[in-house]
């Protein structure tokens, strides 16, 4: 039965009655992004609401080497908010990129973590709405496998509209997430055959034709949300990519992967049985299934469940720094809202997350 | 099928088959046949450097085992290539056959990874060499195994029979102990929590030296044997730690390997000073800790190497000529019709502009000679002076005419001395007699572009001399030539595109390319040469047009440089990745007016944006304190 069969999840005003009514009286370790997203400080507050019994924040600077100084003064502010709704707060810098610019993010927070000690807290909630996917995703690896019988939730505040407006400047360098390796490029993993699902989201040709040459698939499966909030988004996503589909990729029609927008069961439920489909032409061995999270963080979210619990390999390119519209970002509400309960009292004691990649 | 002009060829063509129909041999001969014959390509490690897009996986591609077979098996369709090839000696014998056993691994996954491990130098050290080891052994492996060499054998080295039993004994236990190290040092890389030492799996640590114990490898039936030497190339070399890449590099440079190596990399492993000092030369120095010698062999592509830069800009365009031919062939839209040549495609037919603005110029010249005083016999001789300079010209057209005498009227006026108040210009000579010239005309062509939009940038040496010698960037320019040509041959009429379509979709393209750069300080490196190219715009534009075809660079006297280059600092940095991205290009010891300069040269890309001369030489005196100016501002 998949880990994830009988999640526990909640979205907008259900999200928040479970906040309220869950969190009164609990300590918790409460893990979140201190950065320029105006997401960052939303569920805190929400959090502090229900009178918890004691709030630690950890929060997760991430430093890139083309941090624009306004969006840093936005990180300071948000910090700030933060720190008024919780006990105390640890801030720890993140440099995404070494000196020589190699991509080391997942290794610092690591380092970070390792050093932490996470078992005294009631529940440990990591809020991913303002934490980059490069980050969140070896994170959450990280506390299933430290604390495998622990209460780890993951929040967002999921907004599409938000997430376009800020726009990555991405290196060209395509690699896997730390912790979402996988073996896909060890020589027994040559000749399988590969099944590559970029999530789509608009304006990413490039980065979508590097990790496509990069990853050099037999098929690709392109990721559409549907339905979405904008019912017009995958039809312009379809058009907006078409020479990909057409030309590059060489798809038909029924070669697309429809995921709800705001739902990350839906991705977690359809990558499982487009696996098990798999496995049943190629084997146990013979097919390898490589995720690409470039769309909104829910489905992100719903990849990232697929990946921890087969196994894929999570390929993307790391964000250099952010071109931002901040004119145009509203504030997050509720009706935004996501909770997933990814492991402790809510499941069978027995479940553990296999580290090995 | 999609344009191949906008891929790689490495990336667009998997099958080897087709990417031989597409390779040019010229970048063999020009770059490696030398030092083939000098015997340096082969004992020794060789370090081959190029910015993005200059070709350095494709030529690697060359080398690989299965390509040479495919080569081979089919002779009278790769002659070409087969005679690169057999003049860089890696094919040999009656029949033709390769001689080495070729195989390509790209360092961009896993061995970065390793250096962040938190284990000591020497241990990260060793689970590098290891990894690299098997990694080499599975290359080789997979070219036999695609080949189908029913019978392989792997040679030990003299005296190394025991060290090859160590790691496996025949060729499939080499293999099966490979693929357990690869796997071993994969795990611990990998590992959400790297393990203890004393807990890492054996096969990781226990060390895996099948570079000292392979002398080659044996193909086919015994009494048929072929023998294939190891070659392996590394390449994406770049993405190691510094530190990282010096110890690789030191521990493949050892002279007793006899193995051929190979590494590939960008010019970003290097610190700022060194590249900058390299790429500034002639092909004289090399970044520091990367000394030529009886251990290493040090190849630059695009610029260096030796060879002067006209030399390269020649043999640049003879590639390009012969690379776009076999990329037109793979169209049908082109080939159909046989249109093969893309000098062909590329008209240089000129127009002048039109009468309007001839008429505006006429008016223009009239009122220049009455402003700066220019007699009726003075100017008579000076137009004389162009139409004979004109006479028998394809460009002979009269808008050049007119922007020439503009030009010609303003220097002479320049010229002229003080006289007396009561001295007529007819009565003074000028210090220096005005001629007309190709600078001239080179002048009233960049003039007549920025005052009239004259097309500027036409015809198939124009596309070459705006690629910087980069294979890529000239791809890219002609991707988007051609996907107008199309267009026209879908709607019936003539593929060629004329002056202005070219000048159009060319600055178009460098905009274009410009916005997408996102490499490292690429927001600084735009503001360096959005201010150079402003500076070297309005003297290219000055009314005497004192540099002829204009300017297109910055002059920082050579030793002021080299000062500058002994510290880090925003400049150099930024210099580092505009010279290793062909932002701009240095060139060192450039003497001119009896001074040495160091030249700070935009690339092609942005001459093409802000429309300066793609001729070379023209530059504006400056210096170190006001490039870094620039930045700071």
């Amino acid at each position: 039965m998949p880990r994830w069969e009988n999640c526990i999840f909640h979205r907008a005003d259900e999200a928040e009655a479970f906040v309220k009514a869950y969190f009164c009286g609990k300590s918790v370790a409460y893990i979140a992004g201190g950065g320029f997203d105006p997401r960052a400080p939303a569920f805190c507050k929400l959090l502090s609401s229900a009178k918890p019994k004691l709030v630690n924040a950890h929060l997760l600077r991430e430093r890139r080497p083309q941090d624009i100084k306004s969006l840093l003064a936005d990180a300071e502010a948000n910090i700030k908010i933060i720190a008024s709704c919780v006990t105390s707060v640890h801030s720890y810098d993140v440099n995404i990129f070494a000196q020589d610019n190699a991509v080391v993010g997942g290794f610092e927070l690591l380092r970070h973590f390792q050093q932490v000690d996470l078992s005294k807290y009631d529940d440990i909630v990591v809020d991913v709405s303002a934490v980059s996917k490069g980050q969140s995703f070896t994170l959450v690896r990280f506390l299933l496998l430290k604390y495998p019988q622990k209460n780890i939730h993951v929040f967002l505040f999921s907004s599409t509209g938000t997430d376009r407006r800020i726009r990555e400047v991405a290196n060209e360098k395509v690699l896997p997430i730390k912790g979402y390796e996988a073996g896909y490029t060890l020589d027994e993993n040559a000749s399988t055959a590969k099944l590559w699902l970029p999530q789509l989201i608009d304006d990413q040709h490039d980065i979508l034709s590097r990790i496509f040459a990069a990853v050099n698939p037999h098929d690709v499966c392109p990721i559409i949300p549907f339905p979405s909030r904008d019912p017009r988004l995958g039809d312009s996503l379809i058009s907006e990519y078409r020479v990909e589909i057409e030309d590059q990729w060489q798809l038909r029609s029924d070669d697309i992967l429809y995921s709800a927008e705001n739902n990350p069961l839906d991705l977690y439920q359809s990558l499982l049985r487009l696996d098990k489909a798999r496995k049943l032409v190629f084997g146990e061995n013979g097919s390898v299934m490589i995720l690409s999270p470039l769309g909104s963080k829910a489905t992100a979210v719903g990849a990232m469940m697929a990946a921890i619990e087969r196994n894929f390999p999570v390929v993307y390119c790391e964000s250099y720094g952010y071109d931002v519209d901040t004119g145009v970002i509203g504030n997050p509400s509720i009706s935004d809202l996501i909770h997933i309960w990814l492991s402790g009292d809510a499941y069978h004691a027995e479940t553990a997350v296999s580290e090995n990649a | 099928m999609e344009n191949p002009f906008k891929k790689r060829a490495n990336e667009l063509f998997q099958d080897d088959e087709a990417f031989l129909s597409v390779v040019s041999p010229e970048p063999l001969r020009f770059f490696l046949r030398k030092r083939a014959e000098e015997g340096q390509l082969y004992d020794r490690l060789v370090v081959i450097l190029g910015t993005p897009g200059s070709g350095k996986t494709t030529l690697a591609r060359v080398f690989e085992y299965s390509t040479i077979r495919t080569a081979l098996a089919n002779q009278s369709v790769n002659k070409s290539v087969i005679a690169a090839l057999s003049a860089c000696h890696a094919v040999e014998g009656e029949p033709l056959h390769s001689r080495f056993l070729g195989a390509r691994i790209s360092l961009e996954s896993d061995y970065r990874e390793i250096w962040e491990l938190p284990y000591s130098e020497e241990i990260r050290t060793g689970l590098l060499t290891t990894l690299v080891q098997a990694r080499a052994v599975l290359a080789w492996n997979r070219k036999l195994d695609a080949t189908a060499h029913g019978e392989s054998a792997v040679l030990p080295k003299p005296d190394s029979e025991g060290a090859l039993e160590l790691i496996g004994g025949d060729l499939e236990g080499l293999v099966a102990r490979a693929r357990n190290v690869e796997k071993a040092v994969y795990q611990v890389l990998t590992a959400l929590v790297p393990p203890d030492i004393s807990q890492m799996p054996k096969d990781a640590v226990a060390g895996f030296r099948a570079f000292d114990a392979i002398a080659g490898f044996a193909i086919g039936p015994l009494q048929d044997r072929v023998l294939l030497h190891p070659l392996i190339i590394f390449d994406d070399a770049h993405v190691l730690h510094p530190t990282q890449y010096s110890i690789f590099e030191r521990w493949l440079a050892r002279r007793e390997l006899k193995l051929a190596r190979w590494i590939l990399s960008r010019l970003d492993i290097f610190s700022p000073q060194s590249t900058l000092n390299f790429l500034s030369s002639e092909g004289d120095s090399q970044p520091a800790g990367l000394k030529e010698s009886r251990e290493m062999t040090v190849i630059l592509l695009q610029g260096g190497g030796g060879s002067s830069r006209q030399t390269q800009r020649t043999a640049f365009r003879s590639m390009a000529r012969d690379m776009s031919s076999r990329y037109l062939r793979k169209m049908p839209i082109f080939n159909d019709r046989n249109l093969t040549e893309l000098a062909s495609l590329l008209s240089t037919e000129e127009k002048p502009i039109p009468k309007t603005h001839l008429k505006e110029l006429d008016t223009a010249v009239k009122a220049a000679s009455e402003r700066l005083s220019i007699s009726s016999k003075v100017l008579q001789r000076l137009s004389l002076e162009v139409d004979t300079f004109l006479s028998g010209r394809p460009d002979k057209l009269s808008d050049i005419r007119s922007a020439m005498l503009l030009v010609m009227m303003h220097r002479h006026a320049n010229r002229i001395p003080q006289g007396s108040l009561f001295q007529t210009d007819e009565e003074l000579e000028p210090t220096r007699k005005v001629e007309a010239g190709t600078d001239i005309i080179d002048a009233a062509r960049i003039f007549l572009h920025h005052r009239y939009s004259r097309p500027y940038y036409f015809g198939f040496n124009a596309v070459c001399d705006a690629s910087n010698d980069n294979v890529e960037q000239f791809l890219h320019l002609c991707a988007n030539l051609l996907e107008i040509s199309s267009t026209k041959l879908i709607r019936n009429k003539s593929a060629v595109l004329d002056a202005e379509t070219q000048t159009k979709v060319l600055k178009e393209t460098a905009s274009d390319m410009i916005k997408k750069w996102n490499f490292p300080q690429h927001r600084e490196v735009k503001i360096l040469i959005a201010k150079i190219a402003s500076r070297c715009l309005a003297e290219s534009l000055s009314p005497n047009a004192w540099l002829g075809p204009g300017a297109n660079a910055f002059g920082v006297m050579d030793d002021e440089f080299e000062q500058f280059l002994q510290n880090d600092s925003l400049l150099s940095r930024t210099l580092h990745y505009a010279s290793a991205y062909n932002a701009v290009s240095l060139v060192r010891n450039y003497q001119c007016q009896g001074k040495t300069w160091c030249l700070i040269e935009l690339g092609g890309i942005p001459t093409l944006n802000y429309g300066l001369t793609l001729k070379r030489g023209g530059f504006l005196k400056s210096s170190v304190k006001e490039l870094d100016g620039f930045l700071r501002d």
